[in-house]
């Protein structure tokens, strides 16, 4: 281990000893470690480097924190070499932080400061980013463009479309987005008017720049991913060519006296679009001109009261749109129906005792395209058994149904759909609950995970009901041997024991079939508390 | 012609008034008369092609809008043609070209006058490429500092005084890089503030025990390690913390200029305030925090925005994160409660060098400034009219809007010593005479506030400010795109009554919106960078200019000699 260099390593003393500390740091380098050795006891020195974990790389300056039986900070040097001096024997937990980098997760956490404590390893993960420019088809800058990007991630092992940002070119055209996790990315760029176009008063923009994905396509579907790893700089450059622009106008109706209208236009994809709506309070009518070519969601918001309203229209344009009519009407709500089935022994039923029923119900969009992910909480009213869910948007949702232990969810349906198996479409005028039958006769199951050395591994247990086309998961994670899972519904299952579950689909079938053979097979009863033994299954992903 | 007001157009375009200008008297000949000339770059004087050129007329007291748009051709070339008799705004802009006025000094510009006399066709319109700064901003190891805000302060004479302003502000990148674009030619300094990423200044508040004597070491909160308690200085290109020190960025018309600039971490000083007994019993709800500002380049206060300001015990605040250097702290008033009635509100200036604690008795308190404006004859100010007290030195501005007897009060502002300019604003065609005051100086328009406590400005308002249009001539030709200066008497103090206009392509002009009294209007070519407003540069052109009386509600007409 290499010396610190003076004035390299900053120390922090235990806090009972600050009040008399000099506050300088040369001093405090240069005074001998009065508890080596000493009546307190055996000391020792930590120490190790900070490391780029893609080039291995040492880090220069970062700021390394201890917590546990001592509270420290040093910088690492320009070697990225840290070292904590007169360290009490017992565990610290060592993190690392830099700009430009992602803390991660020590392994080797917590360290166990002794005699046998050699040097460590910390890693930081670099920080990737994407960036680009945006050109005229002369290869000219294009100003002020807006440049999205939407990432693909893995939220409870489903796949979800995330916006993570929004920005516009500067004068040579350029965008960057920075601080990005590894991960599977998508860049729209436009619309955008013809910023160098003077235009006389009554005169309506003929061209503009359409809306266009990465690298140059209409669509999501048809866009090129960007993938990018830890610390990679992506280039991501648009061409975009001046195309025909429209003007949509029309009226909306339903609307208070005096009250306005907020409005959104979405591209098809979900990307909310910046163009300016111009909307008249006194005749009701609304106009959007320079739009392209293309598909796009048209939404106003109102109130009436309290009562939210809302309206909603699809548009194709491939020309000028007039007289479009928008009816504003109330916001649509789901009430939800709890039925509390119980079945355990000494308890009678609480569905009459309890203020809310034990189960929380979210909607998620379903819909991959990219559309908007937002998610509806439900809102309970005190001392009302129902639950209602309000202001929902039209569209097609799964539906989260997630009960407080011991419940589970026996069925769940809303008309004729079963919730726990298909996604749910909700349209105007819709008016039927969201039925829940929740039982307490729930069964529990310990998983013991046998690791290579025998001791306790950092391990997640994934338990997956059989025979659903789409599973509710359940997941543990933790470093243990011993895992746990309570209120699960009396069924068959299959349980995995993964190293590590980033970036696995878990509750897409598919994605598990792979890891079927090493999975245990459970059929569990109701009230049975079940036993199984498991070998840690290598996901083969770099930790 | 001026530009200012509301442009109706659908572009970005920097906004026009509506203009006050002759109607035309003289039917245009039936294929009427024609704009035209050819779009260069003023640096290359090569043609631009596919520049967007626009006109909008110029009519007394309608909204300024474009009439007519068209791209130039691959010459360079514009016309439009089939115009009536009049005056015209021209305007265009090309990709890497901002919006631009015809021979624009901001905020004036060059209208065109089409009609018989005039040739409106052989124009050249020179463009101006945009400029732009960018660079790095890095700490003292070279690690990139993300974040920074780099900000872009001009000198300028708009004001009619040389004046350092901010105008363009930046935030680094992940590589801590920034960019600026179109930054126009001249003299500009590059800002940088930041806070280290690692920085810990605040200190936890302390265990008391009612009085501000630490109960028990032991029981102390731990406090961050003094190498964390670092702060970045305002810091300036290249390397200059102070703006005294700070040399400018001379920028060529068109140019990509790199600055790039190292901050070093200092210590933080803490600043502690001891706002009084009445405060050190408040509740917590009714502390006040201070405002903390740095003086820069002479005048210009700007507020400082890395500091941190915390509660560390009762009545006393801390402001940490600061670098050593010249503050104003400006404490404001807090509010009366059922025990106590309340804290002053109070200043300072103060040289930091070290940790500091200082005492709401020892800042002196705001000038308490209130007035009246008279309204002789039974006339009413028009409802929007307000009056504003102005710092030119400080670039700090009051409004007082004025009650139906005229009052207006100043007396929650904080408004320190100074030389302050005196104006009625939005009063259509009123103006102040007979200014007096209790308590401060006045002289002309400006008002010398003292250490007085209390301050009460009278003045009546008076109906029919004046106008004075003019040509500007050169060996009895009509000259365009001077500048011109109705120059009050006792310039020095009376910078409120200062009226500029550019003359337009046939050498006329107009100045409105006059205060009645005697003037002298010069005309000056090639003089934009001139301090304007400063009596001893406008010394030597004044024995040249032409002296004017202006009545009440008067319009004169004028002949002036280009200098």
């Amino acid at each position: 281990m290499a010396q610190p260099g003076p004035g390299r390593t900053a120390t922090v003393r235990p806090p009972t000893l600050w009040h008399i500390l000099p506050l300088c740091l040369g001093l405090l380098a240069a005074q001998p470690i009065a508890a080596q050795n000493a009546d307190a006891g055996q000391t020792f020195t930590l120490g190790g480097t900070v490391v780029n974990s893609v080039t291995g790389e040492p880090v220069a300056r970062a700021m390394v924190l201890s917590n546990g039986v001592s509270d420290r900070m040093a910088f690492s040097d320009s070697e990225g070499h840290f070292q904590f001096e007169g360290m009490p024997p017992g565990h610290v937990t060592l993190m690392a932080q830099k700009p430009g980098y992602f803390t991660e997760q020590n392994p080797s956490n917590p360290v166990q400061i002794g005699p046998g404590t050699g040097a460590l390893t910390i890693k930081l993960v670099p920080q990737a980013a994407i960036f680009g420019r945006v050109t005229d088809a002369a290869g000219q800058p294009i100003e002020h463009t807006p440049v999205r990007l939407t990432a693909q991630s893995l939220r409870d092992g489903r796949k979800r479309w995330e916006q993570r940002g929004m920005q516009e070119t500067d004068d040579d055209g350029h965008f960057r987005f920075a601080s990005l996790m590894p991960g599977t990315y998508y860049l729209a760029a436009g619309p955008q008017q013809l910023e160098t176009q003077l235009l006389a008063s009554g005169q309506k923009p003929s061209t503009g720049y359409p809306h266009l994905f990465y690298p140059g396509v209409p669509d999501l579907a048809s866009a090129m991913p960007i993938q990018v790893t830890a610390g990679q700089q992506a280039e991501a450059d648009f061409a975009l060519s001046a195309a025909p622009v429209y003007e949509v106008s029309g009226s909306v109706s339903g609307r208070q006296p005096d009250q306005g209208v907020g409005w959104s236009l979405f591209t098809s994809s979900g990307d909310d679009i910046s163009l300016p709506i111009i909307f008249d309070m006194e005749t009701g009518t609304f106009r959007i001109e320079g739009l392209p070519a293309g598909s796009y969601i048209l939404k106003a918001f109102s109130q009436a009261g309290l009562q939210p309203l809302r309206a909603e229209l699809r548009l194709t344009v491939a020309s000028n749109l007039e007289n479009l009519r928008l009816a504003l009407a109330p916001a649509i709500s789901i009430p939800i129906v709890t039925r509390l089935d119980s079945r355990a022994p000494n308890q009678t039923s609480s569905a009459s005792s309890q203020a809310t029923a034990p189960v929380w119900v979210h909607l998620v969009a379903a819909d991959a395209s990219g559309g908007e992910s937002f998610s509806t909480s439900d809102q309970r009213t005190p001392g009302n058994q129902t639950m209602v869910l309000q202001n929902v948007d039209p569209g097609t949702y799964s539906v989260e149904v997630m009960p407080q232990p011991p419940w589970y969810v026996q069925s769940a349906t809303w008309g004729q759909t079963n919730i726990l198996t298909d996604d749910i479409t909700v349209a105007a005028g819709q008016s039927y609950p969201l039925e829940i039958v929740l039982r307490n006769d729930s069964a529990s199951l310990t998983a013991t995970v046998r690791s290579p050395d025998g001791g306790g591994a950092v391990a997640t247990l994934v338990v997956v009901p059989m025979g659903a086309s789409r599973v509710s998961a359940r997941v543990v994670h933790g470093l243990s041997n011993t895992f746990t899972v309570t209120a699960l519904a009396p069924g068959d299952y299959l349980v995995f024991a993964f190293d590590r579950i980033d970036g696995l689909e878990y509750s897409n079938p598919e994605a598990l079939e792979p890891y079927a053979s090493q999975a245990a097979h459970v059929t569990l009863d109701a009230n049975q508390k079940a036993q199984v033994a498991l070998d840690l299954i290598h996901t083969g992903k770099e930790p | 012609m001026l530009l200012l007001g509301g442009l109706f157009a659908q572009s970005s375009v920097p906004p026009l008034p509506p203009q006050q200008q002759q109607p035309a008297r003289i039917a245009p000949p039936p294929q009427g008369y024609c704009i035209a000339g050819t779009v260069v770059n003023s640096l290359t004087g090569q043609p631009i092609a596919s520049a967007s050129v626009a006109i909008a007329p110029l009519a007394r007291g309608a909204e300024r809008e474009i009439s007519r748009s068209a791209l130039t051709g691959a010459d360079g070339r514009f016309s439009f043609a089939g115009l009536g008799r009049g005056k015209y705004s021209l305007m265009a802009t090309a990709r890497g070209f901002s919006l631009q006025y015809f021979d624009h000094h901001d905020p004036y510009a060059t209208a065109i006058a089409t009609g018989p006399e005039s040739d409106s066709e052989h124009l050249v319109f020179r463009l101006q490429p945009d400029g732009a700064i960018e660079g790095v901003v890095t700490d003292e190891n070279g690690d990139p500092v993300q974040y920074a805000t780099v900000r872009l302060f001009h000198m300028n004479t708009e004001s009619g005084q040389q004046k350092v302003l901010p105008e363009n502000q930046a935030q680094t990148d992940d590589q801590g890089r920034y960019h600026i674009g179109h930054v126009a030619a001249g003299a500009w300094y590059v800002a940088v503030s930041a806070r280290p990423w690692y920085a810990q200044n605040t200190r936890a508040p302390e265990i008391y025990d009612g009085s501000l004597k630490v109960v028990s070491p032991s029981a102390q909160v731990p406090q961050p390690a003094v190498t964390l308690d670092v702060t970045y200085p305002l810091t300036f290109y290249p390397d200059a913390t102070d703006s005294a020190s700070a040399t400018p960025l001379r920028l060529a018309l068109g140019e990509r200029a790199t600055a790039n600039v190292v901050l070093h971490a200092v210590p933080s000083l803490h600043l502690r305030i001891h706002t009084g007994g009445a405060a050190e019993s408040a509740a917590i709800g009714k502390m006040v925090f201070p405002a903390v500002s740095q003086r820069l380049f002479g005048g210009y206060l700007d507020s400082i925005s890395e500091a941190t300001t915390s509660w560390v015990a009762p009545g006393v605040i801390e402001i940490s994160g600061l670098a050593p250097g010249h503050y104003v702290v400006e404490m404001p008033a807090s509010p009366a409660g059922s025990n106590d009635k309340g804290g002053r509100a109070w200043f300072r200036e103060i040289d930091l060098a070290g940790d500091t604690e200082i005492s709401a008795t020892e800042g002196p308190g705001f000038v308490a400034l209130d007035g009246r404006i008279l309204v002789g004859n039974a006339a009413h100010l028009p409802k929007p009219a307000f009056i504003e007290l102005s710092n030119p030195d400080t670039g700090e501005s009051f409004r007082g809007d004025l009650s139906e007897r005229g009052e207006f009060d100043l007396r929650s502002n904080n408004i320190r010593p100074g030389r302050y300019q005196l104006l009625l604003r939005n009063a259509g065609g009123f103006y102040l005479t007979k200014l007096s005051a209790d308590g401060a100086k006045i002289t002309g328009r400006t008002v010398d506030i003292g250490a007085a406590a209390s301050v009460h400005v009278s003045a009546v308002a008076a109906q029919g400010t004046g106008r004075v249009n003019g040509a500007a001539m050169r060996d009895n030709e009509s000259f365009a795109g001077a500048m011109i200066v109705l120059v009050p008497q006792d310039a020095a103090n009376n910078a409120p009554l200062f009226r500029r206009d550019q003359s337009d392509s046939d050498g006329t002009f107009t100045l409105s919106d006059v205060v009645p009294g005697q003037y002298t209007v010069i005309a000056i070519a090639n003089g934009w960078d001139l301090e304007w407003a400063n009596p001893t540069v406008l010394q030597p052109y004044l024995k040249r200019g032409e002296t004017v009386q202006v009545p009440p509600g008067g319009e004169l007409n004028v002949k002036v000699q280009v200098q």
